[in-house]
């Protein structure tokens, strides 16, 4: 299991969703195609939750994939 | 089940009180779940409840999740705390919610105003939107709601005439209170459980007859005689008193009064049953609000918050205020249990009314018997 999987394991655990939003965040831009689309879905949803203004560019970033 | 309600709403010098099967029959108590809380006006909360925006309460009223929130704008909304995907509850715990309220399940995602914003992998992984699914007709259910002197008023049904129609001879009544109504906060608000139906709750507070009896302590202020009958058939009933006293603290302080009151005020006070289930009291230097809320056929949460006419006030004769109603109301609590058991006596036709003493509990009867009737297919009776 990588850090990053370790790190996202322990922000589930203490439900702290702008956290979650970075983490995520971070594997969906290490990654390409869907399951880059997967994690930055994660990364929106918490982002919202959140209410990070990082959720419109990530939803951009969505959009530009067509995936919202 | 003898269930006669045309005796309920003869004249009171004629009139029974409702049959026992309103107290005890849960076939009853669930077609009174429809009639006279769900297509009424019934409270739920007060906005004091959800302070700041974001601020979310879990409720539940008669069996129905509910979600209390104040949005980003600051407007107090009531929603069914349920996601439209799966029907899960959303909130399960008062908290503050910072952006959007996330679904636990499958984290579609919700606006405080109840829209839903965002439906993550319903096309399938990574991908959010789907087709058939309109983001535009599956915000939250909201319910029609209200907010009067705090307290929050909520028509599950969605049938009922606007509250400001509803209530216009009430609101105009007391319009001398109009002013800001100041939360007293944590020390200001108590629950009391008791056991016993609703509506003898009702029934026990809109009358005067009992003081002397039940709390003799008010014989030497707020005698029977100082007292008057308020009825508003099919609104509201309760009773006055022309000998209001202020609290005063050991140096002779008092509350701040509510700023622009005629002169009547000064010595005056109210106490009015809103039809269904909220009790209200107005003095010149606080009001209360009682919310009762029906938990079974017979248990009821009774919800008090004591209201001030500035943000701060001295807190220990807030405390002693608190104090003094907390012992009123506890007083209260054997009467409106004795009678629930004594509804349980199959020899007990409803009562009979003291035409001169009870005409507020028959007005509340009245009006429960009037709508009840009004759906009952006539051969029920």
């Amino acid at each position: 299991m990588s850090d990053l999987d370790h790190r996202l394991l322990a922000a589930h655990a203490s439900g702290t969703p702008a956290t979650l939003a970075r983490l995520y965040r971070e594997a969906g831009d290490a990654t390409q195609g869907t399951p880059r689309a997967f994690y930055l879905t994660h990364a929106f949803v918490f982002a919202l939750e959140a209410g990070l203004p990082d959720a419109d560019a990530i939803e951009a970033d969505l959009r530009a994939m067509g995936r919202v | 089940m003898s269930d006669d309600l045309s005796a309920v709403t003869r004249p009171i010098s004629l009139a029974h009180g409702l049959p026992n099967a309103h107290y005890t029959d849960p076939q009853v108590f669930a077609e009174e779940r429809d009639a006279l809380l769900f297509a009424q006006w019934a409270g739920l909360a007060t906005a004091s409840d959800v302070p700041e925006p974001g601020d979310a309460k879990p409720m539940e009223f008669l069996g129905t999740p509910l979600l209390l929130i104040r949005d980003r704008e600051g407007q107090v909304r009531v929603f069914h705390n349920i996601c439209r995907h799966r029907g899960m509850i959303l909130v399960a715990e008062p908290r503050r919610i910072e952006g959007a309220i996330r679904c636990p399940y499958h984290s579609w995602c919700y606006s405080t105003q109840g829209k839903l914003v965002a439906t993550p992998h319903v096309g399938g992984p990574g991908m959010n939107t789907h087709e058939d699914i309109d983001r535009t007709t599956l915000g939250l259910i909201e319910v029609r709601s209200h907010i009067w002197r705090d307290v929050v008023f909520v028509n599950m049904d969605g049938t009922a005439a606007p509250f400001e129609d509803v209530h216009a001879d009430l609101i105009a009544r007391w319009s001398d209170f109009d002013t800001p109504l100041h939360h007293g906060g944590p020390d200001s608000t108590f629950t009391l459980n008791v056991k016993t139906n609703w509506k003898l709750a009702v029934e026990n507070y809109c009358e005067s007859y009992h003081l002397p009896w039940v709390h003799p302590g008010l014989n030497s202020y707020s005698r029977l005689e100082d007292h008057y009958n308020i009825e508003a058939p099919g609104r509201y009933s309760g009773q006055g008193s022309t000998l209001y006293r202020q609290i005063r603290g050991e140096d002779g302080a008092t509350f701040p009064d509510f700023p622009g009151l005629p002169a009547k005020w000064d010595t005056a006070a109210e106490y009015v049953a809103v039809y269904p289930n909220v009790l209200l009291g107005v003095q010149r230097d606080h009001a209360f609000a009682i919310i009762l809320e029906p938990q079974g056929i017979g248990e009821t949460a009774e919800h008090i918050h004591l209201y001030y006419a500035a943000p701060q006030v001295d807190e220990a004769l807030r405390a002693a205020n608190a104090t003094l109603w907390k012992q009123v109301f506890e007083e209260d609590i054997f009467v409106v249990e004795g009678m629930q058991k004594g509804r349980h006596a199959p020899g007990f036709d409803g009562g009979r009314f003291s035409p001169a003493m009870d005409g507020p509990t028959h007005c509340f009867h009245a009006w429960a018997a009037d709508i009840l009737r009004a759906r009952r297919p006539m051969a029920a009776e």
